[in-house]
């Protein structure tokens, strides 16, 4: 065997060993961003709001019935609640409690979280109103869910044909921070497709879901 | 087993001829190779050595496998604070405007995705478009981000403020008393027009002047003569049963042309079992759009047209025992001449006679013939005129003169370029100079406004706020789709601002109806309602404005007389190309990379002339000819044109604009690309130099002599690209792509000139059902003009990119539709035929099964699939696919941050290097049609799925749908005795078909069939 022979060999192996060390130690393949969990700007809970308050999930992504996109809820859609929701229910009892004791006026608790909402829409929490001086700046949320490029996911399809969010995303409802549940890869959407298309999944049975390539490339 | 048709077809000359140069381009489907690697794998001594081939090899494999590991980086979702309440990020909305590409001004819709607006398309109900648009209208939304146009006024030069610029002229006009001119292009919007004449009412012997380019001002003119007023019929081609057009080319540059496509389509229906079509005379010197597609075309230089039209004129007015002076011309041939005056006269109120010659005594004998034919009120309609053209050649004749002599203080110059156009452009520019004050209202810097002291930016139409009259009683109204910026305003909104009135221009607007237009309203609703429904649906019909008085008839004095050519002295004919026009839109890159429907040439203007003329010459396409008309003289390329009259040399205009310097590097950077202009060079050369200001109009023709400089310059052809002629070695078989018949074998047999192959039993008898939908497209040869708006509309909706000259010439052009356009007969008189052709979409693809890693398979619907991340760039399909419609991303064409790129449709994947690509059959909206229908739970119905080519033809030539239900309108283009497809022998079963083409002729069309 020849020295070059012997390179190669050495180098498939120590490709192969990476790959297989890879998979091993829960490194995802490229492209394969599953358990991404991001910080946010604003430590928004799902588990509170879609958990605890049971706000439907159409509520604040009202596109994913009717669009390609869920869409991140704009910040005029926070303030529908938040307008008079300024802080959770202890700290606002703590205020109560503590003017009490101190014998003056009820101040308006603010949340440290909500603060960040309020400067962003321009929302002056001591008249409770919103103030035209204040400069506004949108929110910039940390995408979780990424689709791999050439792709066209269409929410309304899976939404009107009765697919439950929890199918894709995972109990939303559950998490503190939003992350990444499925793996998003091809051959998790094709699965589901087949298993729609042969019954399996008892759900969603008489639907016909699409594996042509063009019914997600192009 | 093969058939043989007598009639050949052939695309050039040189396919004709089988030139060597011609067999070779068939020889294979990528003509340039990739030099190193041909060398390296084919040379006995490689100039790469298999070191350095291992080393380059090594380091791509090494460096995508790193790229590839890298993780992607974090991502933000922003969303608008406040959301509108109709507006859901992802879902497109429409928009009703009107096009300001041409003063035709058509009805557009455009599709705005995230704010912007990415496509035009047809608004169907607008009354004279009727959902049509044309190439130009097509490309007017890549202008809209186009990063030349102007944000900030300029004074002397520099950036300046509204502001500034404002109290700037308003001091200058302080010191203005009198003679103050606006010099516009045909301006209908009354309310415009009503600010400019407030404005001017301030100064005595001040004057608006409408000047266009190219000229109708003849047909104006001469029916003031004639009738007693100044009008531009409206013209009725769906009620002619004859039309006789002389050089003019209305179903590709001539007044409004996709009105005139739609009308006249409408009458070439083949319905019933002795169907009744319209019947279509041209005459002209050179090959136009409509010269292509008439019934019967007879060659003639404009001497000889006159010289017909008066002979026709004649015999008119003895069949009608009218009076008619002795004027006669040279030579007419009497067959002709008996052949068109009797069918007019069988056709009596129902037909048409036009002329695109500028000239007002040709057009008062034209306007005779229509005038004894009863054709007034029919098929012209002069009380309810035009307004799409009003220029006024002697206007502008009158105000150069005022110039000169220095009678002229201040001149305002909007929507029009007379230093560029004008037959003594530059005596106008030095004139021009010499004003006191000049403002020039543009877009761009151009040949006027770099001369102006101040230049007022306007805004896009699509970011502006207007009304047009296009014919009297029809108001089209225009919305921003966008917001324009601040600094950038409208003519009417600047001189209400100079006036201290409103500076809004939207209240400026609303102002002017509420007094003027809402009292022609017809039904009864508040001002409000009636804007909103207005506005809404982008027109308004209202009660046309008080009846002007028409007197009798009467005849001009003047004979016409049109100059004579002989001996070593040519005609020049000036025309308009489909996709240039007068050269205002010269900047667009979409436009310039448009074949020409008839010479097929891009990014160039050449000089058309027959065979024989360049065989007297000794030129070939491509040598360089000195053109020569007393002194005025340009050095452009040979073009050699079927069909062109011996005579006759013809030269588009619109080209040699300043601005186009910015195309010399568009196109990839490589190591062999060369530039599409020599740095510093303008595209084309600018032929407005040989038109005449004569008497009362532009002439736009001329007496030129030709010679021979020695120089060469390839033009940039795409008429022998994606040729399916079979190459020698094959046997070289010729197989006939398109099939025509005359209408009266078409009545004998439907199915006459359609001669479908004897197919043999099929050895794979268990075919795929398609149970679902099953796609398919069906196109009628007989209806397709050649005019391809619908290849502008493919390129804007599924993001194609633009590739220079240069690699067009390498055959890279990357349109996913292409018009193949078929000469069939000897040079001297051709018939011209058209056929779309994009992805055939064959259920047995040749192109699937050679695919080694399936980025190209069938769809259960019948659709040829390209999946682009599965492509590895093999090009086994491109060599396979009989159709030649597969195109090669050879580079990555876009590039990241350009403003330009606002434009792509975020609903499709821009392509990047490496990926084959082809025409999809829109299934981006195929699949956004069966969305919304499974989202609000009803039935997808035939016509809810408009493709892009289908929905803004012209001609409603193309129709899409689905096969497998029986009543749709694709399914009975199906089953109608025209219908064929492309290479039907080789059973590819494609999915898109074709009709027969069928010419209104008496005579049984001489192609057999033979085995």
């Amino acid at each position: 065997m020849t020295n070059k022979n012997i390179t190669i060999i050495i180098l498939i192996a120590l490709i192969m060993g990476t790959l297989i060390y890879a998979q091993s130690i829960d490194i995802n393949l490229p492209d394969n961003n599953q358990g991404y969990a991001p910080k946010q700007p604003i430590n928004f809970s799902h588990r509170l709001h879609a958990g605890d308050l049971q706000l439907d999930c159409l509520y604040c992504h009202t596109g994913a019935d009717k669009s390609r996109h869920a869409g991140v809820p704009p910040a005029s859609v926070c303030m529908n609640c938040h307008n008079f929701v300024t802080a959770p229910w202890d700290m606002v009892q703590l205020e109560e409690e503590n003017a009490k004791k101190e014998n003056r006026d009820l101040q308006i608790p603010v949340s440290d979280e909500l603060a960040k909402l309020y400067a962003a829409v321009g929302f002056n929490t001591e008249k409770m109103k919103y103030d035209e001086s204040l400069t506004k700046k949108p929110i910039e949320w940390n995408r979780v869910h990424n689709i791999p490029a050439y792709v066209y996911f269409d929410h309304r399809r899976h939404v009107n044909a009765e697919v439950s969010c929890q199918q894709c995303h995972g109990a939303v409802e559950t998490m503190e921070t939003l992350s990444q549940e499925s793996d998003l890869s091809m051959g998790w959407c094709v699965n589901c497709h087949r298993d729609v298309n042969s019954g399996k999944l008892s759900d969603l049975v008489g639907k016909n879901a699409s594996t042509n390539c063009a019914g997600c490339h192009y | 087993m093969s058939e043989k048709n007598t009639k050949k077809y052939w695309k050039g000359v040189e396919e004709r001829e089988f030139t060597p140069e011609f067999a070779q381009t068939l020889e294979s489907e990528f003509p340039a190779k990739p030099e190193e690697i041909e060398d390296f794998l084919t040379s006995p001594k490689p100039k790469t050595s298999r070191r350095s081939f291992l080393k380059i090899a090594g380091f791509s494999v090494a460096g995508s496998m790193i790229a590839s590991c890298v993780g992607g980086s974090i991502e933000k979702s922003i969303p608008v604070l406040i959301k509108p309440e109709e507006i859901t990020p992802g879902k497109a909305y429409w928009y009703a405007t009107t096009c300001a590409g041409c003063s035709a001004s058509c009805g557009i819709l455009t599709k705005n995705r995230d704010g912007r607006p990415i496509k035009v398309e047809g608004n169907p109900q607008h009354l004279l478009s009727k959902g049509g648009v044309c190439a130009v209208g097509q490309a007017m939304v890549l202008g809209l981000y186009d990063t030349h146009r102007l944000q900030k006024p300029k004074a002397n030069g520099q950036d300046t403020s509204s502001m500034e610029i404002d109290s700037a002229i308003t001091s200058k006009l302080a010191g203005i008393n009198d003679n103050v001119y606006f010099l516009t292009g045909t301006l209908s919007s009354p309310s415009t027009k009503a600010t400019i004449q407030k404005f001017l009412s301030k100064y005595p012997n001040s004057k608006h002047i409408e000047y266009d380019a190219v000229s109708y001002s003849a047909i104006l003119d001469s029916h003031e003569i004639n009738f007693g007023q100044r009008v531009l019929p409206h013209y009725n081609f769906d009620k002619a049963d004859v039309i006789v057009s002389f050089d003019a080319d209305f179903l590709g540059t001539w007044i409004s042309p996709v009105e005139f496509t739609k009308a006249y389509t409408s009458g070439r229906k083949l319905e019933g079992k002795s169907p009744k079509i319209n019947k279509h005379f041209q005459l002209e010197g050179r090959m136009s759009v409509s010269g292509a597609n008439a019934d019967r075309r007879i060659k003639a230089t404009r001497e000889e047209e006159v010289a017909i039209l008066l002979a026709i004129a004649n015999k008119i007015a003895q069949r009608s025992g009218s009076e008619f002076p002795s004027w006669q011309g040279k030579n007419a041939d009497s067959k002709v001449v008996n052949e068109i005056v009797d069918s007019l006269w069988s056709a009596k109120g129902k037909s048409l006679v036009i002329s695109g010659i500028n000239d007002v005594n040709v057009q008062n004998v034209v306007n005779f013939i229509n005038e004894k034919l009863g054709n007034y009120g029919q098929t012209l309609d002069i009380e309810n005129a035009s307004k799409q053209w009003n220029g006024n050649d002697s206007d502008v004749k009158e105000l150069i003169g005022k110039m000169k002599n220095g009678q002229v203080n201040a001149l305002f110059v909007a929507d029009s370029n007379p230093a560029y156009s004008l037959p003594n452009s530059e005596e106008f520019k030095t004139l021009f100079s010499k004003v006191p004050l000049t403002v020039s209202f543009a877009e761009h810097i151009d040949e006027t406004s770099s001369l102006a002291k101040f230049i007022i930016s306007t805004p896009h139409f699509l970011e502006s706020w207007n009304d047009t009259e296009v014919v009297s009683g029809m108001m089209s109204v225009t919305q921003p789709t966008v917001p324009a910026t601040k600094e950038n305003r409208t003519v009417r909104q600047t001189l209400s601002t100079w006036l201290g009135e409103s500076t809004d221009d939207l209240k400026i607007l609303q102002n002017y109806w509420q007094e003027n237009i809402f009292s022609r309203a017809e039904g009864l609703s508040t001002f409000q309602t009636f804007w909103d429904n207005s506005v809404h649906d982008g027109f308004v019909k209202i009660k046309p404005q008080e009846p002007v008085e028409f007197t009798e008839f009467a005849l001009g004095q003047n004979a016409p007389k049109v100059q004579s050519v002989s001996g070593d002295s040519y005609e020049l004919v000036l025309y308009q190309k489909a996709a240039m026009l007068d050269g205002k839109h010269a900047q667009n890159a979409w436009l310039q990379e448009l074949s020409d429907p008839v010479t097929k040439a891009v990014w160039d203007n050449y000089v058309c002339l027959s065979q024989k003329t360049a065989e007297k010459f000794g030129v070939v396409n491509g040598d360089v000819l000195k053109v020569d008309s007393d002194g005025v003289t340009v050095n452009l390329m040979a073009q050699i044109q079927p069909g062109q009259h011996d005579n006759v040399v013809a030269i588009a205009v619109g080209y040699g604009r300043m601005g186009t310097e910015r195309f010399a590097k568009i196109g990839p950077k490589w190591i062999e690309g060369k530039g599409t202009l020599e740095e510093g060079k303008k595209v084309g050369k600018n032929a407005y130099h040989f038109t005449q200001q004569k008497a009362k109009n532009i002439s736009f023709s001329n007496k030129v002599q030709l010679s021979k400089t020695g120089e060469h310059r390839d033009l940039a052809l795409t008429q022998t690209h994606h040729t399916i002629t079979e190459p020698e070695k094959f046997g070289g078989e010729r197989r006939n792509m398109v099939r025509e018949t005359t209408l009266a074998s078409y009545i004998k047999d439907p199915s006459s000139g359609n001669h479908r192959p004897h197919m043999t039993p099929e050895l794979w008898e268990q075919d795929f059902k398609y149970e679902g939908h099953h796609w398919a497209m069906s196109i009628d040869l007989g209806k397709c003009t050649g005019c391809s708006a619908c290849v502008i509309s493919c390129q804007a909706e599924n993001n194609i990119p633009v590739v220079g000259k240069d690699e067009v010439f390498r055959r890279r052009e990357m349109q996913w539709m292409r018009i193949d356009r078929y000469y069939s007969g000897d040079d001297g008189d051709v018939d011209t035929l058209h056929q779309p052709v994009m992805c055939q979409h064959c259920d047995h693809a040749p192109c699937e099964g050679v695919c080694p890693v399936l980025a190209t398979v069938h769809s259960d619907e019948g659709l040829n699939q390209q999946i682009y991340n599965r492509c590895v760039g093999t090009r086994y399909c491109a060599n396979n696919c009989p159709y030649k419609v597969r195109r090669f991303n050879w580079f990555d064409y876009w590039n990241q941050g350009e403003k330009e790129n606002l434009v792509l449709n975020p609903d499709i994947t821009t392509r990047s290097r490496g990926v084959m690509e082809k025409c999809s059959m829109c299934v981006q909206r195929i699949q956004e049609a069966k969305t919304e229908a499974k989202r609000l739970n009803k039935p997808l119905a035939d016509g809810d799925i408009q493709l892009a080519c289908q929905q803004s033809c012209p001609a409603d030539a193309i129709v899409f749908g689905d096969v497998n239900d029986k009543e749709s309108v694709v399914s009975k283009a199906i089953a109608d005795a025209r219908n064929y497809t492309m290479l039907e022998e080789m059973n590819f079963r494609t999915g898109v078909s074709y009709l027969t083409k069928v010419r209104n002729r008496g005579e049984i069309s001489d192609d057999k069939h033979g085995h």
